[in-house]
């Protein structure tokens, strides 16, 4: 028995799909998650530093570990945005 | 990110280090700590490592690079050595028996010597890995500038 003509799958969950992909994360929303991520490395090192000058039992390893990632992550931060600001200039400076 | 699995893989390299050395050292300051006639003292103590996942098969780790951390060392337990007590004769002591002998816990100095100095070394191992696994990301991040 042939079937009848339908719709081919769920059109619906296609339309999704594409709408999604065009508001996938953008910059600004990647930018934004490393800077709370740097500012959290930074909160857990300052905690962890804290507990040390306090005298807390806080093993010294992972104090450096914490200060070392936080330090990382920010530099991660900022060489994204000098290039992005280099680029931003560049496109500045173009004579149209 | 990614360095921050080498970072808590070294890490934990240090944590064990630190235990053990701590445990080595313990057993050295108790070396000639008396042992009462009850037979409350201290017993020689050593560290048990193992890896925090047994379940997962070996080469599944080389598939995925998240679960390297899951095989990070950690401590299993601290349990007694198995050995007896060191007898030694000090007949005025409270804690003699009858033939004036007194009970120290059998530290074995030279095994815990050797102990600290491989604790520290490993753990110095550990401050470079973590150091060069710094100076990838940052020559990373080095791209193009």
């Amino acid at each position: 028995m042939i079937d009848p003509i339908a719709a081919y799958g769920n059109m619906e969950s296609i339309g999704n799909v594409a709408t999604n992909a065009t508001r996938s994360t953008t910059f600004i929303d990647w930018m934004g998650a490393e800077l709370t991520k740097a500012n959290g490395a930074i909160n857990d090192a300052d905690v962890n530093l804290k507990k040390l000058a306090a005298n807390e039992p806080v093993a010294l390893h992972e104090v450096m570990l914490s200060i070392e990632e936080a330090r990382l992550q920010f530099q991660l931060v900022t060489q994204v945005r000098n290039r992005i600001l280099d680029t931003y200039q560049d496109l500045l400076k173009m004579q149209i | 990110m990614d360095w921050l699995t080498s970072f808590a893989i070294s890490g934990a390299g240090m944590k064990v280090e630190q235990t053990r050395f701590n445990v080595a050292a313990l057993n050295l300051a108790n070396a000639n700590a008396v042992i009462g006639r009850d037979g409350a003292g201290f017993r020689p103590l050593s560290v048990i490592t193992g890896t925090t996942n047994y379940s997962a098969p070996f080469k599944s780790y080389m598939q995925n690079e998240q679960m390297l951390a899951s095989y990070a060392p950690r401590i299993q337990g601290i349990v007694e050595q198995n050995v007896s007590p060191r007898q030694i004769s000090m007949p005025g002591h409270p804690e003699a028996d009858d033939k004036g002998f007194v009970q120290v816990p059998g530290v074995n100095s030279t095994l815990e010597m050797l102990n600290i100095i491989t604790a520290l070394r490993a753990y110095e191992g550990n401050v470079v890995a973590m150091n060069a696994a710094k100076s990838m990301a940052q020559k990373a991040l080095d791209i193009g500038s």
